[in-house]
């Protein structure tokens, strides 16, 4: 097992366009979700979040960008972009910043044409048509209100849309959730081409574990709202990892 | 003959400034999702600030009519984003609520300024009135007309054609995805909120034309626009001019040949039908959903 520190000296000498310190997420209802995380996202490099229903994942990823005023929750620590420290993280000044977040949940507007959504990021005609080529599926179909889509489309939809907004880093929630593996397996492999061809930096959370782990270079394993194993693949034992804080039946 | 074309007539003139209250109504519903009850309040405002730049005759009349819109759509966005924006966001239930008192204060205000009575206000149009098959068209009406036709007009050109449309369309969709994309959903709220606060000071104005700067009456107007809106569809802009249109054609008919007391009885009675049986009203678009 490593320390977040030691993934990045794995990666070479370049720094982290992301990353966290000991941050700590708490609900209003006093209930703290996640304590202690860390991490370093390096340009071009793909990081997994594993960990079971209800250990951190998804608090993890809202805590690194923030919460809006009225939302139920809050988070501390130390969030710094490009090597600057984020005063007073929240998803509008991060996407600013260049951070995107693909959420779980209502990540399209269901009432919306796909491509009119997309035009609601950027203009740019270029962009949209480098987006639909990476997308294919998206450009057939591009005037059909999301609501319709099917749940792979859905995610494709809700990628394009944070990847317009150009993101250095890209943070995806439960890429899978809901999808056959084989729509999931071609989901991850454009996440791998992201971060080979773009050089993003992606921190995604997933539960599918043999379909994340096949384009990953870094792991981290999250248990009960703290982080229990972190470091890049090839330097870590996955399979005593993910036997300790999975269990065999959760693989 | 004669009493068909002249309720027609009415018809035309008070659905469009129905329809214009409610089409502000109806965008700053999609874009806030607050039911603002306080639209009567903006046109009250408007129809005050218009008596008062015209009082004494000093102002051309469409510098005049401009001036006052952009005053009240100004103040209305500022309301927004000062005292609703926080709250609308977690509960739009709440912030409808508190249109009620906005309303209120709004009136109060008002008639602290100007007292209740009505005010009549100077011939800002011709006197002169127009013959159109059998019914007397006055000056005053034809110009009513046109101002909500435009003023409608250019909330459904902003809705459909312009970034700050889309952007309202998202927002009514999904105001939290917006914000993650780097749309402000609180910025764009308060476009729309001061759209249809410019919009309202049109219809008080428009409203004020034809008779006197009447509190009561203006107030009035804000109400039934609900009906109009749950006609048209809550979150139709279009629809809820037509939805304008209809009810006050409606009213001209029960007003014709049952009497003008039942008026308000149909018209609720209507919205209270039209909420039961179709939610959507008539041009209201149901929610695109796969299961």
């Amino acid at each position: 097992m490593t320390s977040p520190g030691e993934a990045a000296d794995a990666t070479g000498p370049s720094t982290p366009v992301l990353s966290a310190r000991n941050l700590t997420v708490t609900y209003d209802n006093g209930f703290p979700a996640v304590s202690g995380y860390s991490v370093d996202l390096m340009p071009g490099t793909l990081t997994v979040m594993l960990g079971r229903n209800g250990a951190g994942k998804t608090s993890t990823l809202r805590g690194i960008i923030g919460f809006l005023p009225h939302e139920p929750g809050s988070a501390r620590g130390i969030v710094t972009v490009g090597g600057e420290v984020v005063r007073r993280p929240n998803p509008l000044r991060l996407s600013r910043l260049g951070v995107g977040l693909v959420a779980e949940r209502d990540k399209v507007f269901a009432n919306v044409r796909v491509y009119e959504q997309m035009r609601l990021v950027t203009r740019a005609r270029h962009q949209l048509d480098e987006i639909l080529d990476f997308f294919p599926r998206l450009r057939e179909r591009r005037n059909v209100r999301a609501g319709l889509l099917s749940g792979g489309e859905r995610q494709m939809l809700a990628t394009a849309l944070v990847l317009l907004c150009r993101p250095r880093v890209l943070l995806v929630d439960e890429l899978s959730l809901g999808l056959a593996p084989g729509v999931v397996h071609e989901l991850m492999s454009y996440l791998r081409r992201l971060a080979d061809e773009r050089g993003m930096a992606i921190l995604a959370a997933d539960q599918a574990v043999h379909a994340s782990l096949r384009v990953a270079d870094c792991v981290q394993i999250m248990d009960s709202g703290a982080l229990v194993a972190s470091g890049p693949l090839d330097a870590l034992d996955i399979d005593a990892v993910l036997d300790a804080y999975l269990g065999r039946d959760e693989r | 003959m004669s009493v068909v074309a002249q309720a027609v007539e009415g018809s035309v003139v008070t659905g469009s400034i129905y329809g214009l209250v409610g089409s502000g109504f109806a965008l700053l519903f999609r874009a806030s999702k607050v039911l603002s009850f306080a639209q009567g309040g903006f046109m009250l405002l408007g129809a005050f600030i218009f008596y008062s730049l015209e009082q004494h005759g000093t102002w051309p009349f469409l510098p005049a009519v401009l001036l006052t819109s952009a005053v009240v759509a100004a103040f209305s966005g500022l309301v927004y984003l000062v005292v609703f924006a926080r709250v609308a966001a977690r509960e739009a239930f709440a912030t409808s609520v508190a249109t009620i008192g906005l309303l209120g204060v709004l009136q109060a205000a008002v008639s602290i300024k100007y007292g209740t009575a009505p005010l009549t206000l100077p011939n800002v149009v011709s006197e002169r009135s127009f013959r159109f098959l059998s019914a007397v068209v006055p000056t005053a009406d034809i110009v009513a007309v046109a101002i909500a036709a435009v003023a409608v007009g250019v909330l459904v050109v902003v809705l459909r054609y312009t970034p700050l449309g889309l952007r309202m369309t998202a927002v009514a969709d999904n105001a939290s995805l917006s914000v993650h994309l780097g749309v402000s959903a609180a910025r764009v709220a308060a476009a729309a909120w001061a759209l249809a606060g410019g919009a309202a000071a049109l219809a008080g104005i428009a409203f004020s034309l034809g008779s006197a700067v009447d509190p009561i009456g203006v107030t009035n107007v804000g109400l039934l626009a609900f009906p109009a809106i749950i006609l048209g569809g809550l979150d139709s802009v279009g629809g809820a001019f037509l939805g304008g249109l209809l009810l006050a054609g409606l009213q001209n008919a029960v007003q014709v040949t049952i009497g003008s007391g039942w008026l308000d009885l149909v018209s609720f009675t209507l919205m209270l039908g039209f909420l039961y049986f179709r939610p959507n009203g008539l041009f209201g678009k149901a929610e695109a959903v796969r299961l």
